[in-house]
């Protein structure tokens, strides 16, 4: 239930401005996404992963949006400009079809054949070797990661990025 | 009834989201894990439902409605009664209907409903003369979407008059489903492996204040126009358009439900029945007396500490039909049966549940091999397991029916009168 807003951005700048962020699909370049951001954040600068595995940061850069439905999507992008992990966080789940890109067929295919077999809806725990999914919790709060293991930069520590 | 072959290696969908179901097993399944057979219990659970109170409907966890063709586990049902504001006297009894702890408010499947009422129930208007429609959302964008209706809900004796539910997939609008979410629609029983879902959690709407400012809530769409509904876009809802939970507009016995089930032995059994009773503290028959309060977090939330691992947004679920939690010492079963844990034998943990009150229960929890207990559904059709669980990250501990089994569990709503236990939301058992 979104009785609270969701408070888990990280950023302290979040800008309020009604532009078109630039938003990008697993695996692509940044490409305009139009319509779905209205407070994109400011920040778009690498950080460390964490203190005891310090990571040169050039590695990845981190791109936080606020959706318009208050869900947070953060996209970690390489150098050249691939996004390589995506997280989301809030109310409303984000357009997945738009965030996986090309991956999108891989989600929906492992999904169907989940439900088929009698997985629940209410969680994807999905590991392939192209593509790593999860995406918990309902209406009101989900929350979920994923990340193209060939696309991760090497020296990138995964398991202290994803939240 | 009206499902596969027992000996059957068909897997079939089931599954829905808030709810959740398996499937029938094939059984041994090629893995490395040896799993010890689940010993059968052929004794019959007596029934902790009891006729004639004034605030109790009873439940029953069962195969589901007649017309579908999968294999339901540990899904606790019950029937409504929805009749037309309009002309009270136009009514439609459905059964199995799913009784959800983890949300809120009525949803029935259009295909669940008469032509004639589907047709003749009012609607709640958005923008244009348009109906207000109603989204959910599944984490693996598989959605439900419809329109907001007006009906007279009734449970056992209660009825909650004129209230707003969903009619799920109803055609005029399943074209603009995409809206809700991107994966699948869910429009059918064998989708849903019910006839709906009673939502009767926390809360006393789906969604509050959050959808009366934000018209991109997720939750609420209209169509733009007049006329032909061609697109779909967000709006807000006030809360007397959100979709209601039926207890809390009773006129009495509104704070809270109890969902009262027996014990069942862990080899598990073919179908249980029990009741859901109205009210906290409101009748001689829902007092909280030596209940500890949990009190949640804004977002239903408490905590739940394995050894080990403390787990920040655990939730109870009637919804859920297995205990989902993340464990490195139990083995998920793999392509037998994804998103289930087959130990070789039996497990127990110990854990403590802690609510924002600081208060704390200790609960045992036991789990068994789930393609030992799915032979179990598919020879001897058991529809109730309450040894079945599986992995979840290892932050949240979805306490789902298996729980329930041999307690009864007490909802507290926030912004109901307040019971002995306190102010919802809340659980207690």
């Amino acid at each position: 239930m979104p009785r609270i807003p969701i408070t888990h951005l990280m950023v302290a700048s979040v800008l309020t401005l009604a532009v078109t962020a630039s938003h990008a699909a697993l695996g692509d370049k940044p490409t305009p996404l139009t319509g779905t951001v209205n407070t994109p954040a400011a920040q778009a600068t690498a950080r460390r992963l964490s203190a005891n595995a310090p990571v040169a940061a050039s590695l990845y850069t981190i791109q936080e949006t606020r959706l318009e439905s208050s869900t947070v999507v953060r996209e970690y992008t390489t150098p050249a400009g691939v996004v390589f992990a995506i997280t989301w966080q809030g109310p409303v789940l984000p357009n997945l079809q738009a965030l996986l890109g090309n991956y999108f067929p891989t989600f929906e295919q492992e999904t169907t054949r989940a439900q088929q077999a009698g997985h629940q809806r209410t969680r994807v725990l999905m590991q392939t070797p192209s593509l790593v999914v999860q995406s918990t919790g309902r209406m009101g709060r989900f929350k979920g990661h994923a990340y193209a293991p060939d696309l991760v930069p090497q020296g990138v520590d995964l398991q202290g990025l994803l939240p | 009834m009206s499902h596969l072959p027992e000996h059957s290696c068909v897997w079939r969908l089931v599954a829905i989201a808030l709810l959740a179901s398996i499937l029938g097993a094939c059984g041994g399944g090629g893995g490395a894990i040896e799993a010890k057979p689940v010993k059968a219990s052929l004794v019959s659970t007596p029934s902790s439902f009891v006729a004639n109170q004034i605030n109790a409907v009873q439940l029953t966890v069962d195969n589901g409605p007649a017309s579908f063709t999968g294999y339901n586990v540990n899904r606790l049902f019950t029937t409504v009664t929805i009749c037309n504001p309009g002309t009270p006297s136009q009514c439609q009894t459905i059964d199995h209907v799913l009784v959800d702890t983890g949300s809120t408010g009525l949803r029935l499947l259009h295909t669940a409903l008469s032509p004639a009422l589907a047709q003749s129930l009012g609607t709640v208007t958005a923008s244009a003369g348009q109906p207000l429609l109603n989204c959910v959302q599944f984490v693996d964008t598989s959605h439900a979407f419809g329109k907001v209706a007006m009906a007279h809900v009734t449970l056992g004796p209660k009825t909650a008059a004129n209230i707003p539910i969903q009619v799920i997939a109803d055609p005029a609008y399943s074209a603009l489903s995409s809206v809700c979410a991107s994966g699948q629609a869910i429009t059918t029983v064998d989708d849903l492996g019910a006839n709906g879902i009673l939502g009767v959690g926390l809360y006393k709407e789906d969604c509050g204040a959050f959808c009366t400012t934000n018209p991109t809530n997720g939750y609420y769409y209209s169509c733009p126009t007049s006329g032909a509904c061609t697109t779909a876009t967000g709006t807000r809802a006030t809360v007397a358009q959100q979709l209601a939970n039926p207890v809390s507009k009773f006129v009495a016995d509104n704070n809270g439900v109890i969902i009262d089930l027996p014990a069942i032995p862990a080899g598990g059994t073919i179908r249980t029945t029990g009741q859901m009773i109205f009210g906290i503290d409101t009748q001689p028959n829902n007092g909280s007396s030596s209940r500890t309060p949990l009190a949640t977090d804004a977002q239903g939330y408490i905590s739940t500490v394995l050894p080990a691992t403390t787990m920040n947004t655990s939730f109870i679920d009637s919804g859920s039909n297995g205990l989902f939690f993340g464990t490195t010492s139990l083995p998920a079963c793999g392509s037998g049966a994804p998103g289930f844990y087959c130990p070789a034998s039996s497990t127990s943990f110990s854990t403590t549940l802690t609510g924002t009150n600081a208060a704390s229960a200790t609960v045992p929890v036991l789990v068994d091999n789930a393609l030992s207990l799915f032979a179990l559904r598919n020879s001897v059709s058991y529809a109730v397991l309450p040894t079945l669980a599986g992995p979840l990250d290892n932050t949240s501990f979805d306490w789902g029916l298996p729980f329930f089994y041999g307690r009864k569990v007490f909802i507290g709503i926030e912004g109901a009168t307040p019971s002995s236990l306190g102010s919802g939301p809340l659980y207690a058992f």
